[in-house]
């Protein structure tokens, strides 16, 4: 089977059949991704299809030197939901049934096979990220997988705006030195 | 203005804004500097690279079909489609199962043997998309026709509206593939005619694509390829 890295390379060549590939692939976690950002399955659905169309056009600007496919194609498709959430004037309901919230996929399920199948890149984030405290870590998960806000954090996690603020911040920065 | 060329300064914003933390009038004030300045566009996006990669660990979940519709529509990309001969080389570099494998070391062992002259033609072709998915396909000069075994695949109720149709494609590359007949569910078998076995001889590859119904017989390949396979000569 072609690499994500291969397809999106052929799709800078305006290739379909590698795009509808690269789709089949790769859109499961980023809809996935999309889901847990914007809490919201059909908005998620829009969000996937604009994302796709905007990696179908600038796919000619990738390289294998910018990173992996699939990280790259989520930076895509997160800002996407992110400008979405921006512009929305209030964050959809969280739906009672589907647990949104949950980091275990983040902590305990990964597993040394897991680990393994990562590319070099997020197993070193993930490396770094083992040595933040546990607050520092949440809260820099749950603002990327669900968009959170440092007011959503703080009133989800019951601290202060300002500590939040700072978790976030020195989490941030330990990663930065970490990740140099 | 200046402060900002302190990478202690613009490279926290820069994973904030990378990560979705950086709001307001913060984020717009960034927005605006990252357009200005090339490092700092250029940090975010080694940022973004770097906390994207969580998206890895996310569980998958099912998109429904209307999403790739919409893409596709959007996009145009039925029109917009690589040549046949494009997709038919990418589609060579798939990975085989090791179904195919045993079938190709079965037709290396007839063709140690045989005489000059083909009586039949045999090819397994294998999916492109779905490695458990395979096709043999046998040409008999005495019965001159085409037997399909299908391995208990529908693949036209798995394709709605579209027919599978099968090609024979010349081992000359400047030489279009041959229309060889559809494959229906209740006949698995295409007649050939002498025009047809004549093009066999020429052939290195069988390909099944996925033809709108309304196109008519076509004279070359217009949809999907879905399965391919060498075509390997037998004696008898």
């Amino acid at each position: 089977m072609d690499s994500l890295n291969e397809l999106l390379l052929r799709c800078g060549r305006q290739d379909g059949l590698a795009f509808k590939q690269l789709y089949q692939q790769s859109s499961p976690k980023l809809y996935a991704l999309c889901c847990r950002l914007v809490r919201d399955q059909s908005l998620a659905e829009d969000i996937l299809q604009e994302g796709f169309i905007k990696i179908w056009h600038n796919a000619a600007s990738y390289s294998i030197d910018k990173g992996q496919a699939l990280t790259w194609m989520a930076t895509v498709v997160r800002n996407q939901a992110l400008d979405r959430l921006r512009l929305a004037k209030s964050r959809p309901e969280i739906h009672p049934d589907v647990d949104y919230e949950s980091l275990e996929f983040a902590s305990q399920a990964i597993t040394p096979d897991l680990l393994t199948q990562l590319s070099s890149d997020t197993q070193q984030l993930l490396e770094c990220m083992e040595h933040l405290k546990p607050e520092q870590r949440e809260c820099i998960l749950q603002a990327f997988y669900y968009g959170c806000t440092h007011e959503e954090l703080a009133e989800s996690m019951a601290r202060p705006l300002g500590t939040v603020k700072a978790w976030i911040r020195r989490g941030l920065e330990q990663l930065r030195n970490c990740l140099a | 203005m200046k402060r900002y060329k302190n990478p202690d300064i613009f490279e926290p914003l820069a994973m904030a804004y990378a990560l979705g933390t950086l709001h307001g009038k913060a984020r717009l004030r960034f927005e605006q500097l990252m357009a200005k300045h090339l490092y700092i566009r250029a940090t975010v996006q080694a940022y973004q690279q770097k906390l994207n990669g969580l998206a890895e660990l996310v569980p998958p979940q099912v998109v429904h079909a209307r999403v790739w519709q919409g893409i596709e529509q959007q996009l145009n990309l039925k029109a917009a489609r690589p040549s046949f001969w494009s997709r038919f080389h990418n589609q060579l570099t798939w990975a085989l199962p090791s179904l195919a494998a045993v079938v190709a070391a079965v037709l290396t062992s007839f063709l140690l043997n045989q005489p000059s002259k083909p009586q039949a033609y045999v090819a397994a072709l294998k999916s492109t998309q779905q490695q458990n998915q395979l096709v043999l396909a046998m040409a008999k000069h005495d019965e001159m026709t085409i037997s399909l075994d299908m391995m208990n695949q529908n693949l036209a109720k798995e394709h709605d509206g579209m027919v599978p149709t099968l090609w024979c494609i010349s081992k000359k590359k400047d030489e279009p593939p041959m229309r060889m007949g559809t494959l229906e569910p209740s006949k698995q078998e295409i007649a050939l005619n002498a025009k047809m076995w004549k093009g066999l001889e020429g052939a290195s590859e069988f390909a099944i694509s996925l033809e709108p119904s309304s196109a008519g017989s076509q004279a070359q390949p217009q949809g999907e390829i879905i399965l391919s396979g060498s075509l390997h000569p037998l004696a008898q």
